[in-house]
Order: C-alpha cells, then sequence, then structure tokens
C-alpha cells in the first residue's frame, strides 16, 4: 500500500512531538524554570488566540510584513524592468543592489533607527530583505525572454500593453514566483527580527519580548509557533496568487 | 508596391550580406527568392519585415502595411495552445477554420510542445494565413511536410493568399511553381 507524503509528514511531526514532550518531562526535573512541552506549548497558544490585544498584535505584525513586501514587489519589478531596458541602469545599481543584500538585518535595524520611525523599521527591514530578491529575479527573467517570440510579435504588429500581457508576464512567471516564494519567507524573518530589535509595539516581536521578559517560555514557544503558522498561511496565499506554472 | 531600391546591408562592418539588391513586388504579386543557403534569402525577408534597416539604398512601400509572417524557426508561444497562438491576430472562429484545413483539428487545444516539428509548423503557418495581413512572408514554410501534405498547405496558402503580397523564400523551385510565384535569384 502506497502511504501518500502527507501522512509520512504528519507522522514525523508527530514523531518530533513525541520526543520533544519526553525530552523536556526527563529534563525538567529538578530545573527552576522548566523549558516548554508540546502541551504546555499548546496551551500557551491557545491563550494568545483568544487575547484580543495579542490577536491584533499579531494582526498588526501581518499587515507591517506584508506592506513592506508589496513595497519591494512593485519598485523590485520596475527596478528591474529598467535594468533590462537601459544598460547603465543597471550598470550603476550593481553595487547598490550587492550591497542591500549583504548588510545583516541587525546593522540595518541600528542604520534605520536614524531616519525612520521605530513603528515603521520592521516594514522596511521586510521591503529591503525583499528588494533585492525580486529585483534580481525578475531581471533573470525579463533577460530570458525569448527575443525570437519579441521579433514575432512587433512584425505581426503586436501593440505593446499586449506584448506585455502575452509574452513577457507569461515568461517573467516562473522567476516571480520563485522570487514571491522565497521572498515571503525572508520578509517574515527579518520583519520580526526586526521587530525584536526595535521593540515594535503592538506586535509579534513584542509579545515575544513580553514573554522573555516575564520569565514565561511557554509564551515564547508559543508565539514562535504562531509565527511559523503565520508565515506558512502567508506563504500559501501568495503562492496561490504567483502560481509557477500552467497553461497562460 | 513594395521597392528594394539598391539596397545593401550587413551583419557586421564591412561584410555585406546583400549589395545593391533590387527588386519590387507589385499589389497581390508573388515573388520567391531562390538561392543556396546563406545568400542572403533570410536578410531580405528580415529587412522587409522591418527588423533590420539597410545600410544603403531604399525600401518604400512597407510602412502601413499589416504583415504576417512564418520563421525559419515556429516562434509559438510554448504557454498557448494551438488555437490561442493561432488566435493571437485573428478572430477566434476564423483562425479554428484555417487549423482545420491545415489538418490539426485534433490538435487545437494542445500546447505546441505536445506537437511533432510538422504539426508545429503548420501551426505557425495557421497563425499567419489567419491574420488578415496584406503582406505575407514566409520563410522555409513547407519544411518538415510529408509530400501529402505539403500539396494540401500549399494549395491553402494558394487559396488564402489570393488578395495579398507574397514574399516566398525556398530550396525548392517546385514550391515557387505551385504558388506561381515569381522567382528572383540570388547570388
Amino acid at each position: 500500500m502506497k502511504i501518500s507524503s502527507r501522512t509520512t509528514y504528519t507522522a514525523a511531526v508527530l514523531f518530533w512531538l513525541v520526543v520533544w514532550q519526553i525530552a523536556a518531562t526527563v529534563v525538567n526535573r529538578g530545573l527552576l524554570i522548566p523549558i516548554p512541552t508540546p502541551v504546555s506549548t499548546a496551551a500557551a497558544l491557545g491563550q494568545i488566540m483568544t487575547d484580543p490585544v495579542s490577536l491584533a498584535a499579531a494582526g498588526l505584525s501581518v499587515i507591517r510584513i506584508l506592506a513592506g513586501f508589496l513595497c519591494a514587489l512593485v519598485l523590485g519589478t520596475l527596478l528591474a524592468a529598467l535594468c533590462v531596458r537601459f544598460e547603465t541602469v543597471h550598470v550603476l545599481t550593481a553595487p547598490l543592489l550587492q550591497l542591500i543584500r549583504t548588510i545583516p538585518v541587525a546593522s540595518f535595524t541600528i542604520l534605520l533607527y536614524l531616519w525612520v520611525s521605530r513603528g515603521r523599521i520592521p516594514s522596511t527591514i521586510s521591503f529591503f530583505t525583499v528588494l533585492p530578491i525580486i529585483w534580481a529575479n525578475v531581471e533573470s527573467g525579463l533577460r530570458s525572454v525569448d527575443r525570437e517570440l519579441l521579433e514575432m510579435a512587433r512584425v505581426f504588429g503586436m501593440p505593446g500593453g499586449r506584448i506585455l500581457k502575452e509574452i513577457l508576464l507569461p515568461g517573467i512567471r516562473p522567476f516571480m514566483a520563485a522570487a514571491v516564494s522565497g521572498g515571503i519567507g525572508f520578509a517574515w524573518k527579518s520583519g520580526v527580527a526586526a521587530e525584536v530589535i526595535c521593540r515594535t509595539q503592538n506586535s509579534l516581536g513584542d509579545l515575544l519580548w513580553a514573554g522573555k521578559s516575564s520569565v514565561d517560555y511557554d509564551k515564547v514557544f508559543a508565539v514562535t509557533l504562531l509565527i511559523v503558522l503565520l508565515s506558512i498561511l502567508v506563504q500559501k496565499g501568495t503562492e496561490r496568487l504567483f502560481p509557477k506554472g500552467g497553461r497562460g | 508596391m513594395i521597392h528594394f531600391d539598391k539596397v545593401s546591408f550587413g551583419y557586421t562592418r564591412g561584410r555585406d550580406v546583400l549589395r545593391d539588391f533590387s527588386m519590387s513586388i507589385p499589389p497581390q504579386g508573388r515573388i520567391c527568392l531562390f538561392g543556396r543557403s546563406g545568400c542572403g534569402k533570410s536578410t531580405v525577408l528580415r529587412l522587409a519585415m522591418g527588423l533590420e534597416k539597410p545600410r544603403s539604398g531604399r525600401i518604400t512601400g512597407i510602412e502601413g502595411l499589416a504583415i504576417s509572417a512564418v520563421f525559419q524557426e515556429d516562434r509559438l508561444l510554448p504557454w498557448k495552445t494551438v488555437l490561442e497562438n493561432a488566435a493571437l491576430f485573428a478572430q477566434r472562429d476564423r483562425a479554428e477554420d484555417i487549423l482545420t484545413q491545415l489538418g490539426l483539428a485534433e490538435v487545437l487545444h494542445s500546447l505546441p510542445a505536445e506537437l511533432s516539428g510538422g504539426m508545429k509548423r503548420r501551426a505557425a503557418l495557421g497563425r499567419a494565413l489567419s491574420h488578415a495581413s496584406d503582406l505575407l512572408i514566409l520563410d522555409e514554410p513547407f519544411t518538415g511536410l510529408d509530400e501529402e501534405t505539403r500539396e494540401r498547405v500549399i494549395a491553402l496558402v494558394d487559396r488564402e493568399a489570393r488578395d495579398r503580397m507574397v514574399l516566398l523564400a525556398t530550396h525548392d523551385l517546385q514550391e515557387a511553381q505551385a504558388l506561381g510565384a515569381e522567382i528572383v535569384q540570388l547570388q
């Protein structure tokens, strides 16, 4: 009998939850501050999910991170198009792209303190983390579009708007899908990291801090779990909006 | 009327593919460019399509013309079905009718990757014939077709190109004769 990959994946998750529960029970004997178990984490998550203030904080984090991501999607696509159209723009912006890629989130967050209000830092960090991913992928996609198809469209007198719709957008779709799928994950990680570093009020990062300050590690684990679940949810949503393939 | 008047062109400086080339295509005229590989047939077609500019000389009568073409490569959009490709520049019904006459009724909703070489060639022809163009440019359009299909396709091109100018490049004089085209020999 063939077992589906979903079943085996669920079995693997259950296996590690059991390992976690046993390990925590053994290690917790004699510890002053016990490490969370799957059961205590689930209970803490239940509390968060029924607390309107915590839910609002999670919702605001999602909005902040998605705002940064969407701005990066628009600007990254625009910059990629300009780089392909004008080689000078490509040459001039190449060092900038490299610089943005290599600056660590922590350095960037501290630097942004100088110019950006604390509430806007997480979305700005998400923006700068995702921008080079979208930019580079869309630029590669545009450069890989078949020149012969563009020539064909030109000979048949296809207008610019239709060339965009019929040839360019389908041509870059796999690249865009890869950029969006990878980018949203990075947007989450960097956005939440920025929320923690700059103690953004009403955020998932703030909830993590609150758990740590009150030595409530069940809450820290529960918030982390919530971040992971929201990340998966948002990733699935964006992958549905930007499918990898299929018929045009 | 299209005129090529002493047109010279080369892809690299100092190496002309065409030198002082002249020809005319009268309204509803058919011209077949004939010659060995590399003699410049495709270059003349690219100049007529407006994809290249002459180094010297003039091409007149092309401006404002609706052009449809079959290139050496099929140049079908890989993410669109055969019918969607042919209907890019024509009404869907018209495209479907032409494709059916080309023997592609069974594969209208297939993607180009699912077709044989000969089918792709016919799909490219279907796209060019469906488009209501003034000038039909055909670069080795019948390559890869078996004898029986070729005869049927040539007859269809002959019928569909009745009111248009045709510029054809081929190695095969019989194709030119079947279309009643005036032959221009390229050296």
